[in-house]
């Protein structure tokens, strides 16, 4: 999911992301502070946690069981001065979620938190998905 | 002493099912949840003045096969087509042809037909007559087909048993609720006469 989480992000429009760019990389730490504070107006997408948990199983080894993957979009800029569409690029990005409709996904949620770090406003919208599959 | 393995692969049990006294491949009921094989004792009951207590006898057993399968399409609605009128076909196994076996249903006229090599292509066939794996559980329940199941406790390869019967498809009542990914239904064979192990 996080290749498709990327791909939506880069799809934004250039309206939407204003001076925001996507980055392709993780959002390692240097120096215990994350890259997305480091490189403001970054857009990173961290990697995925995925859970399966069994719903039903058969004693021919045929079963269900319900998939969760959740990843975390975080970017951060200065509050001081927020940019004019960062409350549109928080709605775009929150909206992504709508975008994985043909995989199977029956619930697509994000839940959105920001916090504020000295003159820095942190971003970090997690989305989670979750979906029945077969053994 | 031994305990008796279940684990899918070759020790999980396979509920077979098929017309009674037929050459029929029958239905290996697919998705099996659970497994209870039923012997149960009517008791004759009574009571003497010199015993304090009741005294018992075992006549006749009342026998079942109760099981919890998720629904599979064609294990329980069956392998068959549906029309109102004949299908125009040319049976054999080449291209384009309607292989020997196959089951249509006509709905105009409630009966069973199987096609068959030779000059009339659909041959009538009773319902009772008609393969389980081809009609499907819900039918075979519904037409009243008196089946034969077998069912292996264990490896049947290595020291397993085979319960085996004849007797009637009931209990069918497919569930499905918000939280269900599946539906699922109870499945209960009420056996014939008794069980032959082997």
């Amino acid at each position: 999911m996080r290749t498709e989480l990327l791909t939506a992000l880069q799809g934004l429009t250039k309206a939407t992301l204003g001076t925001f760019t996507v980055v392709t990389d993780l959002p390692w730490e240097s120096d215990g502070t994350p890259l997305y504070v480091k490189n403001l107006k970054r857009i990173y997408v961290d990697s995925e946690d995925s859970d399966l948990d069994p719903i039903i199983d058969t004693l021919d080894g045929f079963g269900f069981a319900h998939e969760v993957v959740s990843l975390t979009v975080n970017y951060a800029c200065d509050a001081k001065t927020l940019p004019s569409n960062f409350n549109t690029l928080n709605d775009a990005v929150q909206n992504l979620r709508l975008d994985f409709r043909n995989e199977g996904w029956q619930q697509r949620r994000v839940n959105k938190t920001t916090e504020l770090d000295a003159d820095i406003i942190v971003v970090s919208q997690e989305f989670t998905f979750e979906r029945i599959v077969n053994n | 002493m031994a305990y008796i393995l279940s684990a899918a692969g070759s020790s999980n049990p396979v509920l077979t099912v098929k017309v009674a006294g037929s050459s029929d491949t029958g239905l290996a009921v697919p998705f099996l949840q659970d497994v209870t094989i039923n012997n149960s004792q009517d008791i004759f009951t009574w009571t003497q003045l010199n015993v304090a207590g009741k005294l018992n006898v075992p006549t006749t057993s009342t026998n079942s096969l109760d099981s919890t399968v998720v629904v599979d399409l064609e294990a329980f609605f069956g392998d068959y087509t549906t029309a109102a009128t004949e299908p125009t076909i040319t049976v054999g196994s080449g291209p384009g042809e309607t292989p020997a076996g196959t089951v249509y249903y006509n709905s105009t006229s409630g009966t069973w037909f199987t096609a068959t090599l030779g000059a009339t292509p659909w041959v009538e066939t009773s319902a009772l007559l008609v393969p389980v794996e081809k009609q499907g559980l819900l039918n075979a329940s519904k037409n009243k087909v008196k089946v034969e199941f077998d069912i292996n406790v264990g490896d049947p390869l290595v020291d397993g048993k085979n319960i085996s019967g004849e007797g009637y498809v009931t209990g069918l009542s497919p569930t499905v609720s918000a939280d269900s990914p599946v539906w699922t239904t109870p499945l209960t064979i009420t056996v014939d006469g008794d069980y032959t192990v082997a």
